[in-house]
């Protein structure tokens, strides 16, 4: 009898970790590799040069978009101290070959973008709970929304698109993630495909972004002139976080295994051809984006001590060869 | 007999099946980020209801917390027949397990709220725990 008890409390006990464990967060950054075995050294292949810090603090600063005039950066900072998961990012500026960093937005404000006239940016407002896609000034600040309300149960990642002078960005809708567009003034709320992470080409009318394949993610583009998608990326890799280089003649990118422990930053040409391999090492580097400098910015967490890994990212750069 | 097995019914009811519902229910229709629970149904919350995430972020862990002690009640006949070492084991691991998350061992972000609602858990546990008791006296 105490042995059927004995079970009986076992079982009691997986159930509750078996509940723990099912309602953790999809979107993870974390395995399961002893720590003190990992070099997060910072390295990079014979296809680039230059690879440099640009933000060294103890937060996690992601999404840089470097400003049209290449002198500005705007960048995510998030803190996973703060309780409210819904405040936990906030915006910065950072006058590159400066030390000084400009806090912009905080609370809820992340993945921010430039408009061409690199006086405003857009981005993601997620404080209200169902994120919002909203804009803002450099020199005036304050938060205001692009659509009254919410399109999606999660409003991310908005770009301006300039082939359609519409705002770009994804949200998911009954549980699937969908890129869509809206006027500027937030009216005409269009889905354009099942998908996530868009970013437009700077002049014409398409955009790369990504999707689920079987068990991957792949990059894929998708050309509204002659409603045609091409996917760019496949294989057991994951391709994420694609952009298109301001000439619109190469796309950068982040590719890793799944549940694996480090990503690297590729470029490929336009058509996913000359792909050419960036970072090197055990680092995890991801959402990476074009300067019109001609350097590749992006988020790494090398050079990190490892009991830091997964705390601390800081913004790096590093000078592609684009030579084809 | 019919009584006894009318209040394990309602014990059940109310302090092991309810807590773990209700638990879900936070997960599948309030708690915006999404879960492994709602990538398996295919499912994502749609609510417009805006709850601190404080609230929503340890309800759930403090509700499956006290389903779990009142579980382990019901088993042995009473927590005061409950196993000290059992009893030990729940109090040290069930915390652990946000210390473990902190260090990166397990999937989750470690956080100190999850710690204190597993605590509060234990207190009301144990302030309440008596109806059981009586049933075995």
């Amino acid at each position: 009898m105490r042995t059927i008890k004995w079970l009986l409390s076992s079982l009691g006990i997986l159930a509750f970790a078996f509940l723990l464990w099912a309602s953790t967060n999809t979107k993870r950054v974390v395995a399961p590799v002893p720590l003190t075995k990992i070099d997060l050294t910072p390295g990079v292949t014979a296809d680039a040069k230059e690879l440099t810090r640009i933000t060294d603090d103890k937060l996690r600063e992601q999404q840089p978009q470097i400003s049209p005039d290449g002198k500005k950066m705007l960048y995510t900072i998030y803190d996973p101290s703060k309780t409210d998961i819904n405040a936990r990012h906030s915006i910065a500026m950072k006058t590159l070959g400066t030390a000084g960093v400009s806090p912009l937005l905080s609370e809820g404000c992340t993945t921010p973008s430039w408009f061409p006239d690199g006086k405003g940016f857009l981005f993601a407002y997620t404080k209200p709970g169902k994120p919002v896609i909203a804009k803002s000034r450099i020199e005036q600040m304050g938060i205001n929304y692009v659509s009254a309300n919410a399109n999606g149960t999660n409003d991310s990642e908005p770009f301006f698109f300039a082939a359609q002078n519409k705002v770009l960005f994804f949200t998911n809708i009954g549980g699937t993630n969908h890129v869509a567009t809206v006027e500027n003034n937030g009216l005409n709320f269009t889905i354009l495909t099942e998908g996530f992470s868009p970013s437009p080409h700077p002049k014409k009318n398409l955009f790369v972004f990504t999707k689920k394949v079987g068990d991957t993610h792949q990059l894929f583009q998708y050309d509204l002139s002659n409603s045609q998608q091409t996917q760019l990326t496949s294989g057991d890799f994951n391709g994420d976080s694609g952009a298109i280089s301001p000439d619109g003649k190469w796309i950068v990118f982040q590719r890793y295994k799944t549940n694996g422990t480090e990503s690297h930053i590729f470029v490929m040409n336009a058509e996913g051809g000359n792909v050419k391999q960036l970072t090197t090492g055990s680092t995890w580097n991801w959402c990476p984006t074009f300067g019109p400098d001609g350097y590749i910015y992006f988020s790494s967490n090398a050079g990190n001590a490892p009991d830091k890994r997964y705390d601390n990212y800081d913004i790096w750069r590093v000078k592609p060869n684009l030579a084809e | 007999m019919k009584d006894r097995q009318l209040y394990r019914c309602r014990y059940i009811s109310l302090h092991i099946l309810l807590p773990i519902f209700t638990g879900l229910a936070f997960y599948l229709f309030i708690r915006k980020e999404d879960s492994l629970f709602e990538e398996w149904v295919s499912w994502s919350t749609t609510t417009n209801l805006e709850l601190p995430s404080i609230l929503t972020g340890v309800l759930p862990d403090f509700l499956w917390c006290y389903s779990l002690l009142s579980f382990q009640q019901l088993v042995w006949g009473g927590w005061k027949r409950v196993p000290a070492l059992l009893k030990w084991l729940i109090y040290t691991l069930v915390p652990f397990t946000e210390l473990l998350q902190y260090w990166h061992v397990l999937q989750g972000t470690g956080d100190m709220l999850d710690v204190l609602a597993y605590l509060f858990a234990f207190i009301i546990h144990y302030k309440t725990n008596k109806p059981l008791e009586y049933e075995n006296n």
